[in-house]
């Protein structure tokens, strides 16, 4: 099955529109570099993965200082390309009695990291980079 | 109302509870150290990153809209002449200044929920039809070929639970974009006030913001409540 119609029946609770199918067969999905970074630390943190975590999660493997904004918005589009699930925790005092979310991969989000990744790597085959920075 | 509540209430304006009651929790939980500046700060980043769309749809529908409408304008007066358009006409300029909203109501649609919300297609079929018909009402037999068209297209649009809700919503933005218009037109009529002359720019100026403004809030909230629903 088409990718993009997995997602298309996520967004659309009822048959799709004509339309959209014309638009969305001539779209195909792919991860930004964020995103895959993104579901990365989510992969990496398993289940204790929410906004904070993630965000440490990202400084520490990657030196790159995320923006709330910037890491709500990727996680708000994540979730509605159908990559992420979410699951609210328990309230604590030190949130002011309020729940964390807790994001996890879906099987929709493995698989596009996963083919994202695969492109990488067949891209960087050959050109022997690492050894080139550390030499 | 303490800063944690009152940025809670801020972020729900852009966004769902749940979402708003989360960020909420984690600037708190991660910024706990900081003073009040440093929230703030994050808040209003967040509250931009989440609502710039909207912010630009306001502002940018009016004008596509206006050039839209000379653009038709231009088209069916090249095609028919003077017999499609007749200013002296009420109910050419009702169908006119409502196509026009149709216009506004599209291009925030796309810019705030993108091509795939099922507002776009009720809003599209809308603004298609009614601009048709503002310069087909005069045309013979042309008229009664387009209502058919309209009301099987809208009819089409609205047969999905959700294109219903947005059709509702679109509703919704007409009757209160007109209201205000008709408020606004009843201020003052005498020409030697100072209202009189400034009633036409407010009209301009007020109807177009208040349309932007009550199409984002009635769609943002249903679709959010349709897909919290699923």
């Amino acid at each position: 099955v088409n990718q993009s119609h997995i997602i298309l029946q996520s967004v659309l609770p009822t048959r799709p529109h004509l339309l959209y199918y014309a638009v969305d067969m001539a779209k195909e999905f792919f991860l930004g570099e964020y995103e895959q970074i993104v579901l990365l630390a989510i992969l990496r943190l398993e289940d204790s993965a929410y906004g904070v975590s993630i965000q440490a999660e990202i400084s520490s493997c990657t030196g790159r200082k995320s923006t709330p904004g910037a890491l709500y918005t990727t996680l708000e589009r994540l979730e509605r390309k159908g990559c992420i699930a979410s699951r609210i925790g328990e309230p604590t005092k030190q949130r002011g009695g309020r729940a964390k979310c807790f994001y996890r991969l879906t099987k929709t989000g493995r698989a596009q990291l996963v083919s994202a990744q695969s492109a990488f790597t067949r891209l960087l085959s050959g050109l022997d980079l690492l050894r080139d920075t550390n030499g | 109302m303490d800063r944690a509540n009152a940025a809670e209430w801020l972020l729900c304006q852009v966004m769902s509870t749940e979402r708003a009651s989360e960020l909420v929790g984690d600037i708190l939980e991660s910024r706990s150290n900081d003073r009040g500046t440093r929230f703030w700060i994050s808040i209003a980043s967040l509250m931009i990153c989440f609502s710039w769309r909207t912010i630009l749809g306001v502002f940018l529908s009016p004008l596509v809209s206006m050039s839209l409408a000379l653009i038709a304008y231009i088209f069916f007066t090249a095609l028919g002449g003077n017999s499609y358009f007749r200013p002296d006409s009420t109910a050419q300029m009702y169908l006119f200044g409502i196509s026009i909203l149709f216009w506004e109501a599209t291009v925030i649609s796309l810019v705030r929920f993108k091509f795939r919300s099922p507002y776009i297609a009720v809003t599209l079929a809308a603004c298609l039809a009614c601009t048709v018909t503002t310069y087909c009402l005069f045309a013979a037999h042309g008229f009664s070929i387009i209502t058919s068209v309209v009301v099987i297209f809208l009819f089409f649009c609205a047969s999905k639970r959700l294109r219903l809700r947005s059709l509702g919503a679109l509703l919704c933005t007409i009757t209160i974009s007109w209201l205000t218009a008709y408020g606004l037109s009843e201020i003052d009529h005498d020409p030697r006030s100072i209202f009189s002359a400034l009633s036409g720019l407010m009209e301009l100026l007020v109807v177009p913001f208040v349309a932007n403004s009550s199409t984002s809030f009635f769609c943002g909230r249903m679709l959010n409540e349709d897909k919290a629903g699923n």
